[in-house]
């Protein structure tokens, strides 16, 4: 484990444990401010991105915007109505079906892939979002 | 049916149309030294006309050719106008090459020589002579020189008509043009004043409105104008900025200032939806076409391509000044399908975003879930982290990382006391599962160190191709090795930058290139220019194997006694290749030689600039004097830069006594794309070395050939083993495209 690594998963201890020790007396004090205590908790989290962008630069940023627009999607998916979701499977099928009789093969393959993942969205809030959320 | 066909055919025409486009747009011309010259004068402020050399037939020109008594006739190019009062008012840029040219219609005429014969009749003049001076033998740096060269270029009167009369040699050498630059530069700004005076006398009006654009009321009353607009534009910025500051920080004011546009974008979606719809049917024939171009010249890749070098910013200038109509029409028409998808996509986006955002915070997730995500999250981040690079799981990392944020935001908005989900017995040991994987990632690389590595083996030429042949690019797993894999081929076999087989020896050694001696049969390889250039200059014995009879674009000089400095009137003639597309442009040498700490210095100097081929010879010779002076006193590498180098023919520098001994280089490995030049010896030995600047280890290989041929799986095994390799790492071969497998 390089000495970076070793920052980085210290940084995410230290997240944990702010979750834990209280600072809002300290903080009002110190910065005359009130810091809870998720938000300190964010701000070291924060920190280890930046050195996580620091190190990776470019491909970190880019991977970063990516995973915020993939958790985005796929906790919309979540809390949609499973109707629209299902809904839209069945497009990406008709839509592969139609790709394959028109023989446009790699077309085809993408709408197959949209409809699974559709499908995977649905079938997942299907099974966790009673065990996840109150309703 | 019949719908059909007509269809198809309609495509057909269009695509047509489309690859002719394209394909006509492409062709660039290379520049005549006529219109380089134009292109300099009008680059120093002289308006000039030229006339080209096209033969016509019509009864006009054949009367203007009676008229005018001349054997050739030339026609004016589309640049003159028909009227006479224009024509004084240019110039005239005209070549002693061009025969017959009529001049007096012009008040200036720009006379350049640039044939070698003197023109005795009208003017003492060829490309490197005016008036019986040669201008090869002036010293050009002399501080007397810039007037010098002006008094010899100063201009002629004849029936009215002002002649300035310019050697070729003026032009080409940099410093003879930057003075004869300036000469033409002051002639511009004359006129302009002059001109200037002439307009004013004509039109009082004209005075009127220079007067007042000079005025400093003028000037103050643009600077308000630009404050007034910016006040229009940012009307409601100001005024938050002045009564209420705080509102910046507010969700609310943002929403307020986007509500407008966003309304006038719902607005118009219906417009801005069926123009996209247009542009987006046309977009897919632009497609189509591109295709079937593709297709027809046999690149699959060709729309790939055509998009990407479309995109790209550092063409842009290439297509303005090529004029490639077809391609700045692509890029427009893109920007105008992004423009409408943006109209179209952005509210329903932004509407999304913010139904969404509605949605999550009212989803109420249970205590048990938030309370465990968050330490598994992180666990699952410190593992991977103790095992893998940063960068070979930033992907992961990154998407747990925002997963994180995401689940404390969560805890932040429901103001849920996380402290109060855990009970001590929790509490320790989750902090114990977080700290295992960092204590692991401390302690592990040690203690794997210490442990005998279990390789695992895999073929060294892994796909299932035919025929594979050399360069192959190998990419290995960790604590992998590979099967042995045998070569029955005659060439050199490298992995990366070691040498891994050679036929006709027994063993093989591959050494740092400082640890370099002249002995027995060795090879060298350098990659780059700067370190093929270091090298040699490093290790004056390599010279010798180095050097080539013909010419080539890297030379070397010696200027250890300071001769080559000493010279006055040293000058360069420089044969250029006119057989292809010669481009007009600066020849420069770069100049390498060994400072004092052995390391490389480096000088550039313009040395000719190049007009471009007359057309009348496949090679043709251009001298201009050239000033070397300051160089430093031991041996120098001097590079071509500048112009397209298979345009260059051969270069000599010569001196009023002689030529300066010049030794080429060879050079033929840059041009040939390849990443490494060799050198050897040609002896006959049982041990080859190789020396490398790349090698950190030395590696020597025992070259054991069986009936199958040579495993080379064997070397490259040891230098995985000493992590000497690139992932992937590369073998290849002296001989291009060797074959390496063939499968049954």
């Amino acid at each position: 484990m390089s000495v970076t690594n070793t920052i980085i998963s210290t940084l995410f201890l230290l997240s944990f444990l702010s979750l834990f020790i209280s600072i809002e007396r300290a903080s009002v004090k110190l910065l005359g401010m009130v810091i809870s205590r998720p938000g300190l908790s964010i701000g070291i989290i924060t920190v280890a991105m930046f050195l996580v962008l620091y190190i990776t630069t470019l491909s970190g940023f880019v991977y970063m915007i990516l995973s915020v627009i993939c958790l985005w999607s796929l906790m919309l998916g979540f809390v949609s109505d499973r109707k629209y979701v299902f809904s839209l499977a069945m497009i990406f099928l008709f839509c592969s079906i139609i790709s394959w009789e028109l023989g446009l093969e790699r077309f085809t393959e993408y709408a197959a892939t949209l409809a699974y993942i559709c499908l995977v969205v649905g079938v997942l809030k299907d099974i966790f979002y009673e065990k996840i959320s109150i309703q | 049916m019949k719908k059909l066909v007509f269809n198809k055919k309609a495509v057909f025409f269009l695509a047509s149309i489309v690859l002719l486009t394209a394909g006509s747009a492409k062709n660039i011309f290379a520049q005549t030294p006529l219109e380089y010259y134009k292109s300099l004068f009008i680059s120093w402020g002289i308006k000039v006309d030229t006339i080209t050399e096209t033969v016509t037939t019509d009864t006009e020109t054949k009367n203007k050719e009676a008229a005018l008594g001349t054997q050739e006739t030339l026609a004016f190019s589309d640049t003159l106008s028909s009227d006479k009062n224009s024509f004084n008012s240019n110039y005239l840029l005209v070549l002693s090459s061009q025969s017959g040219v009529v001049t007096s219609r012009y008040n200036n005429v720009i006379y350049i020589c640039d044939t070698d014969t003197t023109e005795v009749k009208v003017f003492d003049c060829s490309s490197n002579t005016l008036n019986g001076i040669n201008l090869l033998d002036t010293k050009t740096l002399e501080s007397s020189q810039s007037f010098s060269i002006i008094e010899i270029i100063e201009p002629i009167v004849l029936n009215n008509t002002t002649y300035y009369v310019i050697p070729r040699v003026l032009i080409t050498s940099p410093q003879y043009q930057e003075i004869v630059a300036g000469y033409f530069e002051a002639i511009s700004r004359a006129n302009l004043i002059l001109q200037k005076d002439n307009r004013v006398e004509e039109n009082s009006f004209l005075e009127a409105v220079v007067n007042i654009r000079g005025s400093s009321l003028f000037e103050g009353t643009i600077y308000v104008f630009v404050i007034l607009v910016i006040i229009l534009l940012l009307k409601n910025l100001l005024i938050t900025i002045a009564a209420d500051p705080k509102k910046l920080l507010e969700k609310s004011y943002y929403k307020i200032l986007l509500k407008h546009p966003l309304a006038f974008l719902r607005k118009y979606r219906d417009i801005f939806a069926f123009i996209f719809l247009i542009l987006f049917i046309f977009y897919l024939l632009i497609i189509y076409s591109l295709t079937i171009k593709g297709q027809l010249l046999g690149d699959p890749l060709y729309l790939t391509n055509y998009f990407i070098s479309s995109f790209d910013a550092a063409n842009f200038p290439v297509f303005i000044l090529s004029k490639n109509i077809f391609r700045l029409s692509f890029l427009i028409y893109n920007f105008l399908l992004f423009i409408f998808a943006a109209c179209l996509l952005l509210p329903s986006l932004l509407a999304l975003l913010n139904s969404s955002l509605t949605k999550f915070k009212a989803v109420k997730i249970r205590l048990s879930f938030v309370k465990w995500s968050i330490p598994a999250l992180l666990f699952v981040a410190s593992v991977i982290l103790s095992f893998f690079n940063l960068t070979e799981v930033i992907s992961l990392l990154s998407l747990l990382i925002v997963a994180v944020l995401t689940a404390l935001y969560y805890i932040k908005n429901r103001n849920i006391k996380y402290s109060d989900l855990f009970s001590k017995t929790e509490l320790v040991l989750t902090i114990i599962f977080l700290t295992i994987p960092i204590l692991i990632g401390v302690v592990y690389p040690s203690y794997k160190g210490r442990l005998p590595v279990n390789y695992s083996f895999e073929p060294l030429i892994g796909v299932q191709d035919r025929v594979v042949v050399f360069p192959y690019s190998k990419k290995w797993g960790e604590n992998t090795l590979f099967r042995p894999q045998y070569y029955t081929g005659n060439s050199r076999v490298y992995a990366d930058d070691y040498l891994v087989y050679a036929p006709n020896v027994k063993k093989i050694v591959n050494k740092p290139l400082s640890e370099f001696k002249n002995v027995g049969n060795y090879i060298i390889e350098v990659s780059e220019l700067d370190k093929y250039l270091s090298t040699l200059l490093n290790y004056p014995e390599l010279k010798t194997l180095a050097t080539k009879e013909s010419f080539s674009t890297i030379f070397l000089i010696n200027n250890s006694d300071k001769s080559i400095d000493s010279y006055a009137g040293l000058r360069t003639t420089v044969t250029f290749n006119c057989s292809g597309d010669a481009e007009p442009g600066t020849l420069e040498f770069a100049f390498s030689s060994l400072g004092d700490s052995l390391s490389i210095e480096k000088t550039k100097s313009d040395i000719l600039n190049f007009p471009g081929c007359s057309g009348n010879n496949t090679l043709e010779k251009i001298e201009v004097p050239i000033d070397l002076r300051g160089l430093p006193q031991k041996e120098i590498l001097v590079t071509l830069q500048g112009i397209d180098m298979e345009s260059i023919a051969n270069l000599e520098i010569l001196t009023p006594v002689g030529k300066i001994p010049i030794t080429f280089i060879n050079n033929t490995f840059l041009s040939a794309g390849s990443n490494v030049l060799l050198y050897s010896q040609n002896q006959r030995a049982d041990l080859i070395t190789l020396y490398s600047n790349r090698i950190e280890k030395n590696l020597v290989i025992d070259i054991v050939t069986t009936e199958k041929g040579f495993d080379l799986s064997n070397p490259i095994n040891e230098l995985i083993k000493s992590k000497a390799l690139k992932n992937p790492f590369v073998i290849w071969s002296e001989k291009p495209n060797e074959v390496i497998k063939v499968r049954d």
